[in-house]
């Protein structure tokens, strides 16, 4: 559906890279996570798929047509939710939405039912100046819906979110996800990641350097191997075996058989020590 | 055209909420008040003119005793005259000294004064010893107007073309770029971008809502001051055009600065050249080649014209009026195109 080749993008002017030659495909209805630290050129990326930023140099395309070609129809079918939160702070969330409503030549959806979906119809007749940055975000992510796009870019939808908002929005990219949008999510947040998206490309210092399943990434880089905490002799004890390893298999199964066992977890590790161990800084 | 008027709504409603209305109310009622209790219609002149005859046997003293002579009060002496002078600052004083053959006039004023009112003075001087001799110049003088002469404007109202130039129609050269920064500022700008509504509505838009809010502020101040007896149906279109044509070139500068203080120097430069032709109407003979180019001045003229008709064609300034607009505009969408709709804040 979304096909981007050799991306690249220089802001200098003097060949000082921010996307150095990025490329990937996301299909129809897929989630696709791109996950990097700040400043690694997620956004950068975005702004060209969106037609923001103007392509230097590769290729955007939506089924086969180049986004150099689009015309302002083009955005009757996306919805971007911005990192930042890029609303009329003058207005109330009710007129941020039924005014940016209005500039769509497609049928939209209703504000009050937007609001509805994301808790605000309550403070829908608040100015949002008076909102917190919680209730910014999910004004910011509700007007991305406002014209039912086919493919939503949100970046960075849940940062600086308390946990209980961060949930909600997770849970409203789900619930797209589930209604067949293509969702492009720019996240340094792994949780993020892990939970949302059905493909993760690691961006790191403009360049892709892993892209795959978010469970591939973790299964490829991470250990193998399961960590059990157990009672013997009234103390708990802690130990780790490998799953590669057949005596450390059956000293596990051991284990699990003769003793009161309080956890178990399997320790293939993280988006984020997958990140670490593949570009040796972290996501921050 | 429904994107037109959903915008055009939207921008009403936030120049409504930044509190410019309320601006707009006290410009008003300062003026008004100015208007009708600080300026009067005429500025009166004290033309009275303080004499010192030290001549032998005070001949112009005793000349003009009895004869209509009304503006000149004779003081004693010198120092008296000195005095009187240094303390009402804009009068004259004259020491006569000498005799009808050979007069000596003395000037006495307590500030520099310009070359052509002290040629006015020996004039009346030497005409006022000519009529103490029997010699009378006035019927020597007269005065042959080539063009249609007009009903004086009064004082209090030659301020309305002013006001409506600078206040009215410039005010809009600052709105549109305190609208522009405070989008930049909340980013809402961004969020535009990415809706398929295009730079002509937004630039077009903007440009109602502050003709609104001109057409609005003008109107209610002529009815307030000289009252409904103005030509509406010339006078607005030519508001709207002066206020097109000053936020087509605000918006155009305002996208290359990122926030009002990087912009005010710009700002202030453009405000001081708009200003400008104000000198071609208080002094007559200021009147350098490029000033009918500086997009103020077809603006000025043509409510002057408007308000107070003196029977001049107005369609050059209007024909000027539309030529700046055709070509600001073209500047203004390449620039919002460019800078605000890409790679601007």
């Amino acid at each position: 559906m979304i096909s981007v080749e050799n991306l690249y993008h220089d802001y200098s002017g003097k060949a000082q890279f921010a996307v150095n030659d990025v490329s990937f495909e996301i299909k129809e209805g897929e989630v696709f996570g791109f996950l990097g630290p700040s400043g690694a050129g997620k956004s950068t990326v975005q702004n060209i798929m969106t037609g923001l930023l103007k392509l230097q140099k590769g290729s955007v395309d939506y089924e086969g047509k180049s986004i150099r070609e689009m015309k302002s129809n083009f955005y009757n079918d996306i919805g971007v939710s911005f990192e930042f939160h890029n609303l009329y702070l003058k207005l109330t969330g009710y007129e941020n939405l039924k005014y940016f409503a209005g500039l769509f030549d497609v049928p939209t959806k209703d504000p009050f039912e937007l609001l509805e979906v994301v808790g605000l119809r309550e403070a829908a007749h608040k100015r949002v100046s008076d909102y917190s940055k919680g209730m910014k975000q999910r004004i910011v992510f509700a007007r991305a819906l406002i014209n039912n796009p086919k493919i939503l870019y949100l970046d960075e939808p849940t940062s600086g979110l308390d946990p209980a908002t961060a949930t909600q929005i997770r849970q409203l990219i789900k619930n797209k996800r589930d209604e067949g949008c293509t969702i492009f999510l720019t996240t340094h947040n792994m949780y993020s990641a892990d939970e949302l998206c059905d493909r993760v490309a690691f961006l790191n210092e403009g360049k892709i350097v892993a892209m795959d399943t978010p469970r591939n990434l973790k299964m490829k880089h991470g250990k193998k191997s399961v960590e059990v905490e157990y009672i013997r002799d009234d103390k708990i004890e802690k130990a780790t075996f490998s799953l590669d390893n057949e005596e450390e298999r059956i000293r596990f199964n051991e284990i699990i058989n003769k003793n009161d066992i309080q956890t178990i977890h399997s320790q293939e590790g993280t988006l984020e020590q997958t990140f670490i161990k593949l570009t040796g800084r972290g996501l921050i | 055209m429904s994107k037109l008027l959903n915008l055009y709504m939207q921008d009403m409603k936030l120049l409504l909420r930044y509190s410019f209305t309320w601006l707009m109310v006290g410009t008003i009622l300062i003026f008004l008040s100015m208007y009708h209790f600080m300026l009067s219609d005429t500025v009166e002149h004290d033309q009275t003119m303080y004499f010192v005859d030290d001549s032998a046997g005070s001949i112009v003293e005793v000349a003009l005793t009895g004869e209509n002579a009304e503006n000149i009060v004779f003081v004693n002496s010198i120092e008296e005259l000195e005095e009187l002078i240094l303390e009402k600052e804009t009068q004259v004083g004259i020491v006569f000294s000498g005799t009808m053959q050979e007069p000596k006039f003395t000037i006495v004023h307590g500030e520099t004064m310009r070359q052509e009112n002290v040629n006015l003075i020996g004039a009346l001087l030497k005409n006022m010893i000519l009529n103490m001799g029997g010699v009378s110049m006035d019927e020597e003088y007269s005065i042959k107007f080539l063009e249609h002469r007009t009903e004086p404007i009064p004082q209090n109202k030659m301020s309305l073309p002013l006001i409506l130039t600078y206040e009215v129609v410039f005010f809009s050269f600052f709105l549109s770029a305190v609208f522009i920064f405070q989008e930049k500022a909340e980013g809402s700008t961004r969020a535009y971008r990415v809706a398929p509504a295009g730079t002509a509505v937004y630039i077009v838009s903007k440009t109602l809502v502050y003709i609104t809010k001109g057409v609005v502020y003008g109107t209610l101040l002529l009815l307030l001051t000289i009252g409904p007896r103005v030509n509406f149906l010339l006078l607005i279109p030519v508001m709207a055009l002066g206020i097109s044509l000053f936020t087509f070139l605000s918006m155009s500068i305002a996208t290359y600065y990122s926030n009002i203080s990087e912009w005010v120097l710009v700002g202030m430069m453009g405000m001081i050249v708009g200003a400008l032709p104000i000198f071609t109407i208080l002094i007559p003979t200021f009147s350098p080649f490029y000033i009918e180019w500086i997009p103020s001045f077809p603006v000025l003229y043509s409510f002057r014209e408007i308000l107070f008709p003196s029977g001049l064609d107005l369609s050059r300034q209007i024909f000027h009026l539309i030529g700046f607009n055709v070509v600001a505009y073209i500047i203004c969408h390449l620039l919002v195109s460019k800078k605000l709709m890409k790679e601007g804040v």
